[in-house]
């Protein structure tokens, strides 16, 4: 067995407890100025990813660049994202299903 | 371009006969092997979503249709699109002739990680498998797309089965362009600097970034579709709290910058070939290395513009529309330096090159025509007409798969280790380039006209054009089929290939033709710039 396996296997198992935790409250209703809560539980995936898996503290400086650039594509995605669904004045209504 | 010397090389087996069995096949760890495996697999992809193409054409020839059932007619479109797109388009040049000439290119024995580049192809063939299944048993009927809810709710068609098939093969993409950047990385021969790589090593990194960053995005949204379709939880279905246009942001967040991953190594391709065919360095390296670059990124932010009519915000649909002005500059300062290039040049116009003019002309042809549609009061007239289709297929079939074919001519020597026949060469090229104009310009004027895509049936009216297009597009399976008899052909009859055939520059033509299992004897020293031909006078007098 490697020796980091225990040390895997525990990241692993939290981040499966955080995706329960994440699924769980994106079931609550919070207030408008307490829904960025909901990114917690996914930031802290996301920190247990980089630090445990990747080993973004001792990867050289080219795997760095790519980690920061994989957060800068996701600010992208939900930057100009957000773009559309924040100044959207039309949604779609619920509509029958056919049998 | 290097110091090597290679003769101890040549007394090496070739990769092709180092070991013969079937195993040595399958379980093959060398680059090379792994390349014919998978351009195998893209040519047998390729004509299944061809004979597709082939029916809906057929179809197309009379009003009516002549498919009886529109239901069947969509499920073939949807085969054409779902195999072209995810199991050709997408893969093709980076599996097949990228996997064989990267480590060639670099002076290296083998990609990074070999192990990981055979499990690359066993996941590209299940993720086949499940899709070809799902497509047999009665198929899909949503089109490429998947767009929920019609995925969702609306059809009882093989979705799921079709979502996994992609969602697999995806992996093979990510794993493939990992494999890539951290060849080009760690593995560049000694004294090959960043700007002394070949423009295709360029391309190809760059559409690995796309691939390892934006694949990941793509896997999401289908398990996500597959996952409100099986368990009935909301996220894209606005019957059960979803929202359709989510699916669309996700979805074209990946398949946009797809377009450049599936066009950036036609470009490394066409770099590779203008330069030799015309004995001229590459106009302006630089420029052309970064805009490989700058294509990658900006395509990250361009999607919306394929969702101007889907009720995204008029704001948002504003600023991709000018957003996606932008990627239009990198790719015109490309076409003009292959133009400038080919200025004063020594044009020799074997397939290779043939292919490569006929690339720069359609390639123009669909980029100009994508300004229109990325023009948001253009957009909302053509979109979702054949006027789309046409732009999609000029860059995609002219542009990529033209640059395909120019590459495997001219790489095909260096694999196989036999000429193809030049005259059937440069005849292949030219019905290609003609059955293609033939089949899609026609297009151009049905959806300027208004006539819709994906629509079994049309009016009268449009029949001359589409009998127009259905019958280019006999021309073009013709040229499609030529290369395969003759290149077959090749591979028993043809010529004994010479290490360098072309007279080309990069390291690996410094190697015998086929090259041996270990790719070099020694490891080659890059000490000039790439593409670094005798002079002019030399040239000319040779010629």
């Amino acid at each position: 067995m490697p020796p980091r396996f225990p040390r895997l296997l525990i990241a692993w198992v939290l981040l499966l407890v955080l995706l329960g935790v994440e699924f769980g409250v994106a079931m609550l209703s919070f207030a408008p100025w307490l829904r960025v809560l909901i990114l917690l539980p996914a930031m802290a995936m996301a920190a247990i990813v980089g630090i445990v898996f990747m080993e973004i503290g001792r990867a050289p400086v080219v795997a760095r660049g790519f980690a920061t650039a994989g957060l800068f594509w996701l600010l992208v995605l939900l930057g100009l994202g957000s773009m559309d669904p924040l100044t959207r004045t039309y949604y779609h209504t619920t509509v029958e299903h056919p049998e | 371009m290097s110091t090597t010397v290679v003769e101890a090389a040549e007394l090496e087996k070739s990769y092709l006969v180092d070991k013969s069995t079937v195993a040595s096949w399958l379980l093959t760890t060398d680059h090379k092997r792994i390349a014919i495996l998978y351009l195998g697999s893209i040519t047998f992809f390729f004509f299944i979503g061809g004979i597709a193409a082939a029916a809906v054409r057929l179809n197309l020839l009379v009003p009516e249709g002549l498919i009886p059932s529109a239901e069947t007619y969509n499920r073939l479109f949807t085969t054409h699109g779902v195999i072209m797109v995810w199991f050709f388009l997408v893969p093709a040049v980076p599996v097949s002739l990228g996997n064989f000439v990267v480590p060639l290119m670099l002076g290296a024995r083998d990609l990074a990680f070999p192990k990981l580049n055979l499990i690359s192809w066993y996941l590209f063939i299940i993720g086949g498998i499940i899709e070809l299944y799902a497509l047999f048993i009665g198929g899909v009927d949503t089109g490429w797309t998947f767009y929920p809810p019609m995925s969702t709710s609306f059809n009882q068609s093989h979705v799921v089965l079709a979502v996994i098939g992609v969602f697999v093969s995806g992996f093979s993409s990510i794993a493939t362009g990992l494999n890539f950047i951290v060849t080009i990385h760690r593995l560049r021969a000694p004294g090959m600097t960043w700007y002394k790589m070949p423009i295709f090593l360029w391309s190809l990194y760059s559409t690995s970034v796309i691939l390892v960053l934006a694949t990941p995005v793509l896997a999401i949204t289908l398990l996500l579709l597959g996952f409100e379709r099986i368990f009935r939880i909301g996220v894209f279905d606005p019957a059960i709290g979803g929202d359709p246009i989510l699916f669309q942001h996700m979805f074209w967040f990946y398949s946009h910058p797809a377009v450049y991953i599936m066009i950036l190594p036609g470009f490394g391709v066409i770099s590779e070939i203008i330069p030799v065919f015309c004995r001229r360095r590459l106009f302006g390296y630089k420029f052309v290395a970064w805009c490989s670059v700058s294509i990658a990124v900006i395509s990250f932010f361009v999607w919306g513009h394929h969702m101007f009519v889907s009720g995204q915000s008029l704001y948002a649909s504003v600023v991709f529309s000018l957003l996606s002005y932008a990627v239009a500059v990198p790719s015109a300062i490309k076409v003009f330096n292959w133009i400038g290039t080919m200025h004063k040049g020594f044009i020799r116009f074997d397939a290779p090159m043939l292919y490569a003019l006929g690339f720069v002309g359609l390639f123009t042809i669909g980029g100009l025509t994508g300004l229109f549609v990325a023009a948001l009061a253009a957009d909302v007239h053509l979109t979702q007409t054949y006027f789309v289709v046409a732009h999609f297929h000029y860059v995609m079939v002219g542009g990529m798969v033209t640059a395909f074919f120019g590459g495997l001519h001219y790489w095909w020597p260096k694999i196989t280790g036999r000429m193809y026949p030049e005259m059937w060469g440069r005849a292949a090229a030219l019905i290609i380039f003609i059955g293609f104009n033939v089949t899609f310009a026609p297009q151009f004027l049905l959806g300027y006209l208004g006539m819709p895509r994906r629509y079994h049936s049309y009016p009268p009216d449009f029949q001359v054009l589409n009998v127009l297009s259905s019958a280019g597009a006999t021309i073009l399976a013709a040229g499609y089929l030529l290369p395969l008899g003759y290149l077959t052909w090749s591979l028993f009859r043809g010529e004994r290939a010479p290490a360098n055939p072309w007279g080309a520059t990069g390291l690996e033509w410094q190697t015998p033709s086929p090259p041996p299992a270990k790719n070099f004897a020694t490891t080659p020293v890059v000490t000039e710039p790439p593409y670094t031909f005798p002079p002019p006078e030399l040239v000319q007098n040779r010629v």
